[in-house]
């Protein structure tokens, strides 16, 4: 390679950045460093400025891609020389600066250029004169040599010191500050500066306080606080600046205001420990008087955090061993606080509480120091207060300490061990008087039980004895307290306290709660009795989330209901039990949901316990009867909670399992075995509940079927052909589950097991066969009674349904067939505007509740809308008159399957369909048109397109909305409809420019005054802000 | 027994309206809004409206009279409009508007010199001022003002008066329209006089309300001004001879309430159905309903214990007695107590009329004659939605001269002869008018608007339909 | 702000829980968990299993007195960043509802405060854009506690004034600033 060549034509057309082969040929070995040198040789010697600085950068830029193996120590040597003679010229040292950086990171950089190169700066570079960018190359270096060089620099010793005080001086730039301070740091702790104190204490604490705002769009993204906790890490760097800087701290808080005065806080709580007791002593008494007026005038939160913790650092430096006895300051400030409690109505003795509670986190000397000082003070004003509003604050200001000694002995391998303090040992029969009189007494309860929960956590101080006492005086509290804050307040505690205690908890409170819950409703009238067994059942949720505690939540909620289920109530109080039932089944899902969702383990192995005897009460109540009242639990509402719960346990087992449990079932649906399924013995003899002629009673049983196999898994081993028990349903649905619950959960059923088996051997011909059957043979046939038609045509979307969600092929042969028969409108209205409808099943997807298990394919809603709307908007285009009409409910029932964001890309074909809609007559699909149409309002913003789209047709999407608002003869309407055409409304303003609608708001107004007296309160509510909203419009 | 007959309710104004007026002399309404707009209606009397005497209502079941919506000025104004008064040339308009203006408007004459005269083609010419009005041969040589202004032409503002420092409440011009005055929210009235090309000089501020100045009323035919304020004071001015324009009189309201007085059904004497029924209309529109007695009493609204502004005025058309609403409902009537300008004025009743704000009054020709006493119709309304008709008569003795000479303290009575309740809706009422020809056509037709924008006009009919 | 408020450390009290569902339940709703609504769906078909059909269904919901509560509840004060109802200015013992009438009584902070006259102007602004237009309503100083008690009553009163306070431009975004928490009405805004 002729590298003269290429540096000459480099240097001459002036690009300085060396060409890749120059750098390869380099880095591999082809070119030595040197020869770069050499051919660069008259332009880095040339006179003429321009020359040599292409020159200079030059060989720095190579130097920057070359590789550190390639300098051998002779190029080093050379190449420092070099470009160390560079730094005394103006426009060489840039990029001297940056080679130096490059070379100083070397192997073969050693002490001695070190040395040679920082003196060579401190002489030839007057900082002021460059940029905050070569001041920032400068700082580099120096960094550079720091790290690896440090002790060639400490041996110059104050030479050194000097120089650099003398270069940094003045530094404004926030980069550069942030890189100074981390020097300034490494060198006050590893350097001997004791000489030159004042001069580095200039450096530093001429910064003090910090007063920067970062400029918009600073590329560094420095903040103030980088800023000031690194300058504090200087402050607090050494003792030798404590003689210096507690007078300056002194004199700033005379001036220091909002942020100034919390990092003056924070950084005297950082500075405090280094400078150690004998010097903070000095001055001890000033520094208190001013914190103190922080602690205790100060209105913002953060300050005042601030100051108690430089409070606590003042105590650490003042009495850091428990040998330092906390004589002196510390006695005069507990006596300053305890005088500021005597009135503690006052904000000033909350103050002094926190004062309190910051010296007693400080050490181990003054921490039990300040106990023994305060208690026997605070239990003297609990026992005779001089006003009796003065005990709640007292005990606040009690259980405060109380936490605070919590937060220090409780945590493991804290470094404060309540063993070796026992400040509270004295006081310990004091103690428990007193939180027993606060447990008993109202308006002192909840502190109280705050103070019992903190004692319970200090390690070794409370024996089970003590605590059983005041879990027992908070169970009293959460049982009988009328104040529902305060119950609540007290059962928070008794839940933490739990988690350390929860055999107390089992042995004194449950017993306690469930002993409350009666064993048959209180009456329909009896509002109060309802209250009551309501609480305690939310008391009992809460408290035996703990896994130590929830089977005890199982066995008695389910032995509660065995005891209702045996009696036969009528007529009204039947009705109770039913809702009593439904409290306590709801409130152990509830604890089942909300313990599955935190992972705990403990759940699945109740399975065997809580769904045969729930299974048992539902299946024998079912049973067919000879006189007696309705069983409570036939109850569908009872039912379908139960479905839940079976649905949630199911999911939780492992595949064998469900195959276990799936067998039973199938045995109990299938043949009638309902031993099965139930705990104990059932006179079971009527078959199976889905036989023909079975009583509704027991085909409402199909709800513990359909949602146990719902949550199967897909892998789940069944002891079935799958296309037989399909084939099975689809029969039944039609012809016998005929009630409208029946339908229901046969139906999701059905989605689901198509969703889930579609691929199993013989399904798709099965499946194929079945629909064919399905749609030929019942949907169309005329002649078939509508009942039998509705529910096949409804059997056929579902399970289109569990197809369309996994995009299998089917599906749309499907969702054509029913686009197809909207042509008949007038020939077959029964069946299409069904079918129109219907397809609001596939718009369901996976359904609402997230727990669905369902699968679903990426893309499926996006693939299904794709295929639909075009087909639809055809037949649209293709109708007339009234025909047209179930395209556009079709259309409308479709919208919920996808997000606006979709809708965006073909709005101006989809938009004026979505407007049409709005007259639709049938209350339910304006009512999707409407959310579709919100959702799309509110992020028209976000294309151009749909802006002025949703612009030009805004009157008309304005008037449209109102129809729904108002009541329009011939235009069915519902509270859901109304409250969405307000909120849609409501969305209005947002979305669309105020010039496009000015003309309409006062109709707009007139109109939603009206809907203002909307006979349903939710719907005035949505009314009110869409009025509100309105009126903002300008 | 009379009724209050709807007859129109033209498309209405997008905020409330505040004030309606008939022009003197052409077929036109105009109200005003605080959608910042004037609309103009016009309207046509069916040839047949002359009346059998001058006091005499039509039938419920004669034609009625047509008005439509012709044309809305889009004004300068930038805040509510709040009143409106024709010049009783009926050439110019004057609007008062809270953003403190008084704006002078004309009708832009068609071009050339003809302009005048095509401007005025068709419409109503009134007869010469020697012929007095109520004058009984008055056959109308053009029909015309059996039909409506066929063209009305661009409405312009030509001036605008400045010198309020806040809300401009009421413009009022005196009855030979030589002056014009304006009172505020300032608590000041400023009279004008009007000089030639549509200029105005102000002559007099009169500054002694100690409160807004809510209504102002010029005497019917004398120079004196009468002004209603929130501080519940009315004060009487005119232009001293030997001095400036000055207050003559302050009123302060202190009659306690009396209860209303229902006439005694005259069905008794001619017991016709439509004439019970009317009376029941009557009975039930005034007195408060059971469920607004319920509601009166299960929240007792505690009174406004400051004495009550003084909402509106009008004149007896003879002059000799003036009507105050007050914001309690009631209406007091304040009777002159000599034959001087400036002779004083007593209060002589104070009758129950609304149950909330008696907003407006209107005082016209029309009902019992003269000669029996009859000093004309008031009609009032106000924030409880009621549309009230009243018949004012002063006793007359024997021999036809009436009872007492004006020194002495005259007597009136004040009886409803027809209500309406909600003549409005739900809506406050603002502002009633009368419609006053001076070939007394159109008798008993009245305009009214509300807080929802909308504009009504009615007629007192002789009878139910 | 620089400005001296009228009254610079008010009393605050803890709102109120959202307006308790209590009243608007009658009957049988009064006996279920709003959690039971899910499964209702079906109780239009057999009643067997369910029990007779459960009242109150489609019958009109009056405006309450503590629905003009929950209008009011949340405006914020003109000097403080709290709700009217933690200052207790607006208290739902303290507002009364009979056909088309509506009275507020509100509870100015201190005997002296300039600001109830704005604070009254808010109620009745809220109460104009929230209320059906077929209300009456009278606001009132509650008796003896403020000192221009009638003075503040009567202004507030004179709708006059009212229109025009609302075409001042300056006023009304005091009015709506006061406002724009309105729609809190007790619960966290929907985030």
């Amino acid at each position: 390679m002729d590298v003269p060549r290429i540096v000459k034509t480099q240097i001459t057309i002036g690009e300085l950045d060396p060409p890749a082969d120059l750098i390869s040929g380099v880095n591999d070995g082809k070119v030595q460093l040197l020869e770069v040198v050499k051919a660069l040789g008259e332009y880095l010697t040339s006179v003429e400025d321009g020359v040599r600085l292409k020159g200079l950068t030059f060989l720095s830029n190579l130097l920057k891609s070359t590789t550190p193996s390639k300098f051998n120590r002779p190029a080093t040597v050379t190449l420092t020389r070099f470009f160390t003679s560079g730094v005394d010229d103006f426009d060489s040292l840039p990029p001297s600066l940056s080679a130096l950086l490059v070379l100083s990171k070397l192997p073969t950089f050693d002490d001695d250029a070190a040395v040679e190169v920082y003196r060579a700066i401190c002489e030839n570079v007057n900082m002021k004169a460059y940029t905050q960018v070569v001041r920032n190359q400068v700082y580099q270096l120096f960094d550079s040599f720091l790290a690896s060089h440090r002790n060639a620099l400490k041996s110059m010793g104050a030479d050194f010191l000097n120089s650099y005080t003398k270069m940094v001086d003045g530094e404004k730039d926030p980069r550069n500050l942030m890189l100074l301070f981390a020097m300034d740091r490494v060198i006050l702790l590893e350097f001997d500066i004791s000489q030159l104190v004042e001069d580095f204490f200039d450096i530093t604490f001429c910064y003090f306080p910090i007063s920067f705002r970062p400029p918009p769009n600073d590329p560094y993204g420095i903040t103030a606080d980088d800023l000031k906790a690194s300058l504090r890490l200087c402050m607090s760097a050494t003792p030798l600046f404590a003689k210096m800087a507690l007078p300056l701290f002194l004199e700033k808080f005379a001036t220091a205001v909002g942020p100034a005065m919390k990092d003056l806080m924070l950084t005297m709580a950082a500075c405090f420990p280094t400078y150690g007791a004998a010097a903070v002593s000095e001055r001890g008494t000033e520094l208190w008087e001013a914190i103190k007026t922080e602690i205790l005038y100060q209105s913002d939160a953060g300050i005042e955090a601030a100051s108690l913790s430089a409070l606590e650092s003042l105590m650490r430096a003042m009495y850091p061993t428990p040998r330092d006895s906390p004589t002196g300051l510390a006695q005069d400030i507990i006596k300053e606080c305890l005088k500021l409690l005597e009135d503690p109505e006052k904000s000033q003795s909350l103050a002094a509480t926190k004062a309190l509670v910051a010296m007693f986190k400080s050490t181990a000397s003054v921490g039990p120091f300040v106990v023994s000082q305060t208690l026997p003070h605070l239990f003297r004003q609990f026992n005779h207060p001089t006003n009796p509003s003065h005990r709640a604050p007292i005990l606040w200001s009690l259980t405060s300490l109380l936490i605070a000694a919590s937060k220090v002995y409780a945590p493991p391998g804290s470094p404060r061990q309540y063993s070796h303090e026992r400040p509270f040992e004295q006081y310990r029969e004091a103690l428990m008087d007193t939180l027993r009189e606060g447990l008993r007494t109202n308006g002192l309860k909840e502190p109280a039980a705050r103070g019992c929960v903190a004692l319970s956590e200090i390690p070794g101080l409370w024996s089970r004895t003590e605590v059983e006492e005041v879990v027992r005086g908070m169970g009293d509290i959460v049982l009988n307290e009328r104040n529902a804050d305060v119950r609540k307040a007290v059962l928070k505690s008794l839940t933490t306290l739990a988690q350390n205690f929860p055999a107390s908890i089992e042995s004194t409170t449950l017993p306690l709660l469930f002993h409350a819950l009666p064993d048959s409703s209180p009456p329909m009238a009896d509002a109060s009795g309802r209250d009551k067994y309501r609480s305690v059942l939310s008391s009992v949720a809460e408290l035996c989330f703990l896994p130590a505690l929830f089977e005890i939540l199982v066995i008695r909620t389910l032995n509660k209901l065995d005891v209702i289920a045996s009696l036969s109530p009528e007529g009204e109080q039947r009705e109770c039990e039913v809702a009593y039932s439904f409290d306590i089944l709801n409130t152990l899902h509830g604890v089942i949901v909300k313990k599955l969702e935190a992972k705990h383990a403990d759940v699945v192995k109740h399975f065997d316990t809580v769904i045969p005897r729930l299974t048992g009460l539902a299946v024998e109540a079912s049973k067919g009867r000879v006189g007696g009242g309705v069983p409570v639990w036939r109850d569908k509402r009872l039912l379908g909670l139960l479905g839940k719960v079976v649905d949630r346990l199911v999911w939780e087992l492992p595949a064998e399992r469900q195959a276990k449990y799936l067998i039973s079932l199938h045995g109990a649906f299938d043949r009638g075995e309902m031993g099965g399924i139930v705990a104990g013995s059932v006179q079971w003899t009527a078959g199976s509940p889905l036989r023909t002629g079975a009583p509704p009673s027991e085909q409402n049983l199909i709800v513990l079927y359909s949602s146990a196999i719902q949550a199967l898994k897909p892998d789940t081993a069944l002891p079935f052909a799958p296309a037989d028990l399909l084939a099975k349903l689809i029969n039944w649905t039609i012809h016998l589950g005929t009630a409208a619950f029946q339908q229901h959960y046969a139906l999701e059923l059905i989605t689901a097991f198509v969703n889930k088996r579609y691929t199993f051997p013989g399904m798709e011909e099965a499946l194929t066969s079945m629909m064919e059957r399905v749609w030929v043979g019942d949907v169309q046939d005329l002649e078939k009674e509508e009942g039998v038609r509705r529910r096949a045509l409804a059997v056929f979307l579902h399970i289109t349904r569990g197809l369309a969600l996994v995009r299998h092929s089917l599906a749309y042969t499907s969702v054509e067939r029913v686009v197809d028969v909207l042509k008949l409108a007038s020939y077959d209205p029964v069946i299409v505007g069904e079918a129109a409808r219907g397809l609001g099943v596939i718009a369901k997807g996976k359904g609402e509740d997230k727990s669905s298990h369902l699968t679903a394919k990426l893309l499926w809603a996006q693939k299904m809308w794709n295929f639909a709307l075009p087909k639809l908007m055809e037949g649209d285009a293709d109708a007339k008159g009234r025909e047209r009409l179930v395209y556009l409910s079709a259309f409308a029932s479709l919208l919920p399957l996808v997000p606006a964001s979709l809708l965006a890309s073909d709005l101006s074909n989809i938009l004026p369909l979505m407007i049409r809609t709005l007259s639709l007559p049938s209350a339910a699909e304006r009512a999707h048109a409407i959310t579709s149409l919100e959702s799309l309002l509110e992020t028209s913003n976000a294309s151009l397109a749909v802006d002025s789209l949703v612009h030009r047709y805004a009157e008309t999407i304005v008037e449209g909305l109102l129809k729904s608002v108002g009541e329009v003869p011939e235009m069915g309407s519902s509270a859901v409809v109304r409250g969405n055409a307000l909120r849609c409304l409501a969305a209005v303003p947002d979305a669309i420019r105020h010039e496009a609608l000015s003309s309409l708001k006062p109709v707009v107004l007139r109109d939603l005054g009206r809907a203002l007296d909307d006979p349903v309160r939710s719907v005035r509510w949505e009314a009110v802000e869409c009025r509100a909203r309105w009126y903002k419009y300008k | 027994m009379p009724q209050l007959q709807l007859i129109a309710s033209p498309q209405s104004h997008a905020e409330p309206a505040w004030a309606v007026a008939f022009n003197p002399k052409r077929n036109l309404l105009a109200s005003c809004s605080t959608d910042k707009t004037v609309r103009l209606y016009s309207y046509s009397l069916p040839s047949s409206s002359k009346p059998v005497h001058q006091h005499a209502f039509p039938s419920a079941s004669s034609d009625k009279p047509v008005i439509h919506h012709v044309k809305t000025i889009e004004t300068e104004h930038k805040r509510t409009i709040r009143s409106l008064a024709w010049a009783p040339s009926g050439k110019t308009l004057a609007t008062g508007s809270f953003d403190s203006t008084v704006a002078i408007w004309e009708e832009l004459d068609g071009d050339g010199d003809e302009g005048e005269e095509e401007g005025q083609e068709g419409v109503y010419k009134p007869k010469a001022p020697t012929k007095v009005s109520g004058d009984v041969d008055m056959d109308d040589d053009d029909g015309d003002e059996g039909q409506g202004e066929r063209d009305v032409k661009e409405w312009e503002c030509v001036t605008t008066l400045e010198g309020h420092e806040s809300e401009c409440k009421t413009v009022g011009w005196s009855a030979d329209g030589a002056l014009l005055a304006s009172c505020s929210r300032d608590k000041s009235v400023w009279v004008w006089e009007v000089q030639p090309d549509s200029d105005f000089e102000c002559i007099a501020v009169l500054m002694e309300h100690s409160q807004d100045v809510k209504n102002l009323s010029w005497h019917p035919h004398e120079e004196i001004l009468a002004s209603a304020s929130y501080d519940s004071h009315i004060h009487m001015q005119w232009d001293d001879p030997d001095g400036d324009w000055c207050i003559f009189q302050k009123l302060h309201p202190k009659l306690p309430l009396s209860q209303i007085n229902i006439p005694r059904s005259d069905a008794a004497a001619s017991p016709s159905q439509g004439q019970i029924s009317a009376y029941n209309s009557l009975v039930t529109a005034l007195l408060p309903t059971p469920e607004e007695r319920e509601a009166e009493t299960y929240l007792n609204v505690p009174p406004l214990l400051e004495d009550e502004t003084v909402w509106s005025l009008a004149w007896s058309p003879c002059g000799r007695f003036l009507a105050s609403g007050g914001d309690l409902g009631g209406i007091r009537i304040w009777a002159r107590t000599g034959n001087n300008p400036d002779s004083p004025f007593v209060e002589i009743a104070h009758t129950a009329a609304h149950s909330r704000s008696c907003f407006t009054l209107a005082w016209a020709q029309g009902g019992t004659l003269l000669a029996a006493g009859g000093l004309g119709i008031l009609a009032s309304a106000g924030a409880d939605g009621k549309i009230i008709v009243w018949q004012i008569t002063t006793p007359v003795s024997a021999d036809g001269a009436e009872a007492d000479a004006p020194s002495k303290k005259p007597k009136v009575s004040i009886a409803p002869i027809a209500a309406i309740r909600e003549a409005h809706g739900v809506a406050d009422v603002n502002c009633v008018s009368w419609l006053q020809r001076e070939d007394g056509g159109g008798q008993g037709v009245l305009a009214s608007c509300a807080d929802d924008g909308s504009v009504k006009v009615w007629r007192v009919v002789a009878d139910a339909e | 702000m620089s400005r001296q408020l009228d009254n610079d450390n008010p009393t605050i009290f803890a709102p109120t829980a959202p307006a308790t569902s209590a009243r608007r339940k009658t009957g049988k709703a009064l006996l279920w968990d709003d959690r039971a609504d899910e499964f209702l769906d079906y109780d239009e078909e057999d009643r067997e299993g369910m029990g007779e059909a459960d009242v109150g269904r489609g019958e009109r919901e009056e405006i309450d007195a503590e629905e003009v509560f929950d209008l009011l509840r949340s405006i914020t004060d003109p000097e403080h960043p709290v709700s009217l109802e933690q200052l207790r200015v607006v208290n739902p013992d303290d507002i009364f509802v009979s056909g088309n009438r509506v009275l507020v009584y509100l509870t100015p902070t201190i005997p002296h405060c300039s600001m109830s006259t704005l604070i009254g102007l808010s109620l009745r602004v809220r109460l104009m854009r929230a209320l059906p237009p077929r209300f009456r309503v009278d606001i009132r100083i509650k008796e003896g506690t403020h000192q221009s008690e009638h003075a503040v009553n009567k202004q507030l009163n004179d709708k006059e004034r009212v229109q025009a306070a609302l075409e001042n431009q300056h006023l009304l975004q005091v009015v709506e600033g006061c406002l724009a928490t309105a729609g809190k009405r007790g619960r966290e805004p929907a985030a």
